[in-house]
């Protein structure tokens, strides 16, 4: 479902990301994980077109993402970490902006279901400036997730939303991989990784140190010692000792 | 505790100005900077040498009107007074950063100190405004007594419209917080209010049947003679004793006019000291606000949107749609008063003399303003969602379709004002003494006028969304805009970009639309224009959608991080 091979991102002399490939499946949900500057947000923007690959190629349900952009965004919705949201639209407002770009005709039917998963039932007329930080994001996810795309791409999914909405989000995210969805999932949450992730990648100075399950990565000689616990495998990965301390 | 807000004001210029050097490192700052000297020397010091050496003509000729535009300026004070008590919302002048909020607030500091570090804070700035207004304005030509004199009675002046506009706003919040008990001192500020409007207003009103008669520029010299006699000269001294120190005829006309004016600063700074504990309750919603994320200034209303989206059809109609909804909900009634008291005040003055005709060159003059800087000024268009480009283009759509709905919205707009004034100037047009008599002339001008207005607008928008695709760091986007010379330099080399743009793309169309015109001018006379105006749009549209598909790949290879949001 997504095929990313060969990507290079550079900005001037630095190169973000290099050289990385991976490819995610559907039904897959792949965890996105890396020290700050590791290349993970640069990944996803390049993934969902935002910025132009300097190199390589990024494939959405075998659609290239610079070559055939509009087919490929159709099928994907990303949710940055930072909810971009137009201040002067309402919720309800918002979801019909969405509907429109991405044609989803039946979304009449759609927004009351999807406001109710996401907590937002009775919100539909205010404004982004009218809501707390996690329900500005909910919003966001609700915009993404109402064209039922087979591609989802989650920047730091979980961030400003209280207990509840984070058991909701994790459902959320499970179900959709169930019902079909490839999903990338980049977050320093390692236990949430570690919970609703089938796959774990991770990221350093832009290139991929690690691909696989918890247990193949567990079982690569070089991190055996880690064990299964996701924090030391990362901290090994990543190039840091046992205590922590760069190696 | 002052040194504390010192620190922060000094740090703060100190650090701007740090920054405008660095800046100056870049190419386009630099640039910018070049050709804002350049403007400077040519458009204003160059004048201000000439008439250092003719020192004293201008100030004797300000002598001379001086007690006239006192009273003016006094009247025009009262009425912006009175529009800010009646006005529905208070102004920004008591909110505070989130800085403020988070240092200031959590820090042992009386909200007395907090009120003086608030009006001490922008003191530097009014004072530096000031005297570029005075190289710019008229009193560039008085001697530098006269100058400095204008200098520091307008900056005085507006010192105390700031603390008027605090003052009042916190009277307005005293009435709104507290419907049960509102404090006595907010009652008998509006009961001042209240007597000195009812003194002026009656005083003029008394003259009504006698100013109605007389010709515009009389009934303004009545209004002013009646705002200087009698109980509306008592009602109108603190506003007069104002201006006079900015209009003063010398250093020691200044230094007698000072006086009153320092007692009537210090009765507001009392004021407002007065009224600190609803400052406390003002700034807690400020506070929260901030805290929240929620200061949007200009404030959003939420209105029904000018139409329901369907969920499928044209991407470009869903742009249209959030840009015009954008449009609505930043207008406010406050600003259509400022768009439309003007033309209101204009119509009424023509209308004095019942000559309706005249109001034709007005309309025309609106028509034109609209045209050609309607569209620098109405901007939700690509020009404030650039910043979003990252959200954008995420979006399953074209950079051609972005960009036809980036433009339609303000083009709409535009267009829809631009026609109802031709249809205001036809439909007055034949009172008008200087227009063409034969009612098919006035037609074709006003069909053709109503052709061709609404391609220039596109073509003027189509220009400047095509400066912030090509050129994103030049040109200023969302609500942002960046200050200094080196800023206006910038914006002088774009626009002249513009204009030469817009000029190089109209040559073509008004060529062959000039000469289909022409020719069948000569062969059926006025309505003859149609045709050529047709042409000329048609050509014009012809080359808009070639540059619209070249420049909706432009922005589709657009890297967001290019765009710079200008500080």
């Amino acid at each position: 479902m997504i095929v990313v091979d060969g990507l290079t991102k550079a900005y001037g002399s630095l190169e973000a990301v290099s050289g990385l490939s991976f490819s995610v499946a559907r039904g897959e949900v792949v965890g996105l994980i890396g020290p700050n500057g590791a290349g993970k947000t640069t990944t996803l923007k390049c993934m969902v077109g935002i910025q132009a690959p300097t190199s390589g190629t990024v494939t959405i349900d075998g659609h290239d993402i610079v070559a055939d952009a509009i087919a490929a965004k159709r099928r994907l919705a990303f949710m940055p970490d930072e909810p971009q949201l137009f201040e002067y639209l309402t919720v309800k407002e918002h979801l019909a902006l969405v509907a429109r770009l991405y044609r989803v005709s039946d979304h009449a039917a759609r927004v009351p279901v999807l406001l109710g998963e996401l907590e937002l039932t009775g919100k539909e007329g205010a404004l982004p400036g009218e809501l707390s930080r996690g329900m500005r994001q909910k919003l966001v996810i609700a915009c993404g997730l109402l064209h039922d795309p087979p591609v989802l791409l989650f920047d730091e999914p979980l961030t400003g939303l209280d207990p509840l909405g984070i058991r909701r989000m994790k459902e959320t995210i499970v179900a959709r991989a169930r019902a079909g969805a490839a999903v990338v999932v980049s977050s320093h949450l390692l236990h949430l990784v570690e919970e609703i992730c089938t796959r774990i990648l991770i990221l350093h100075k832009g290139r991929k140190v690690a691909d696989g399950t918890l247990e193949q990565l567990a079982a690569r000689h070089d991190l055996a010692q880690a064990g299964s616990d996701l924090e030391e495998i990362f901290l090994r990965a990543t190039g840091h000792g046992e205590d922590g301390a760069a190696s | 505790m002052i040194g504390a807000f010192l620190l922060v004001i000094v740090c703060s210029i100190k650090n701007r100005v740090v920054r405008r050097f660095r800046r100056l490192r870049e190419p386009r700052y630099l640039a910018g900077l070049i050709v804002g000297l350049v403007y400077l020397y040519f458009f204003v010091f160059r004048n201000q040498m000439r008439s250092a050496r003719h020192q004293g003509r201008g100030f004797e000729a300000l002598a001379s009107f001086a007690p006239d535009l006192v009273a003016a300026g006094a009247l025009v004070l009262w009425g912006l007074a009175a529009l800010l008590w009646l006005w529905p919302s208070a102004s920004k002048a008591w909110t505070f950063t989130g800085a403020e909020v988070q240092f200031f607030f959590t820090a042992p500091v009386t909200r007395r100190s907090l009120l003086n570090y608030k009006l001490l804070r922008p003191q530097l700035g009014l004072l530096f405004g000031v005297a570029i207004a005075s190289l710019f304005s008229g009193a560039a030509n008085a001697s530098a007594a006269g100058r400095w004199s204008f200098v520091l009675g307008g900056w005085l002046l507006f010192a105390v419209i700031m603390l008027h506009v605090l003052g009042a706003n916190l009277t307005k919040a005293g009435f709104r917080a507290r419907a049960s008990k509102v404090p006595p001192l907010a009652w008998a500020s509006a009961a001042v209010m209240l007597a000195a409007s009812g003194a002026v207003i009656g005083s003029i009103a008394a003259r009504a049947p006698q100013l109605l008669s007389l010709p515009v520029s009389e009934a303004f010299r009545a209004v002013i003679e009646a705002s200087r006699s009698g109980i509306a000269a008592w009602a109108l001294w603190p506003y007069a004793a104002m201006v006079a120190p900015v209009l003063a005829a010398g250093p020691a006309a200044f230094a007698r006019a000072l006086g009153p004016a320092l007692a009537v600063a210090a009765v507001n700074y009392w004021w407002v000291l007065a009224s600190d504990a609803r400052l406390e309750e003002a700034t807690v919603v400020a506070e929260r606000d901030v805290i929240r994320g929620r200061r949007r200034p200009p404030k959003i209303v939420v209105r029904a949107a000018p139409f329901t989206l369907a969920p499928t059809g044209r991407l470009e109609t869903a742009v249209l749609w959030k840009n015009t909804i954008q449009l609505s909900r930043y207008a406010s009634v406050a600003t259509l008063i400022r768009v439309l008291l003007p033309i209101a005040l204009l119509a009424f003055v023509f209308g004095l003399n019942a000559r309706a005709g005249s109001l034709v060159p007005v309309v025309l003059m609106l028509m034109f303003f609209a045209t050609l800087m309607g569209p620098y000024m109405f901007r939700n268009d690509l020009r404030m969602d650039l910043p979003r480009l990252a959200v954008l283009k995420t979006w399953p759509i074209s950079g051609r379709e972005l960009l036809v709905g980036e433009i339609t919205a303000p083009w709409l707009m535009l267009s829809v004002v631009v026609w109802f004034l031709v249809a205001v100037a036809w439909g007055l047009s034949p009172t008008w003494s200087a227009g063409p008599r034969d009612a098919i002339a006035r037609a074709s001008l006003a069909a053709a006028a109503a052709v061709l207005a609404p391609m220039l607008i596109a073509g003027q928008l189509l220009v400047q969304n095509a400066a912030v695709v090509l050129f994103p760091a030049w040109i200023a986007t969302g609500g942002s805009r960046a200050r200094g010379v080196e800023a206006m330099g910038q914006n002088i080399l774009m626009f002249a970009g513009t204009l030469l743009s817009l000029a190089l793309g109209v040559l073509p169309a008004l060529v062959v639309g000039g000469a289909v015109g022409w020719g069948s001018y000569l062969l059926f006379g006025w309505p003859g224009l149609l045709p050529g105006a047709v042409v000329f749009s048609g050509v014009l549209l012809g080359e808009a959608a070639v540059v619209v598909a070249w420049l909706g790949r432009v922005l589709e290879r657009t890297d967001p991080s290019q765009v710079e949001v200008a500080e």
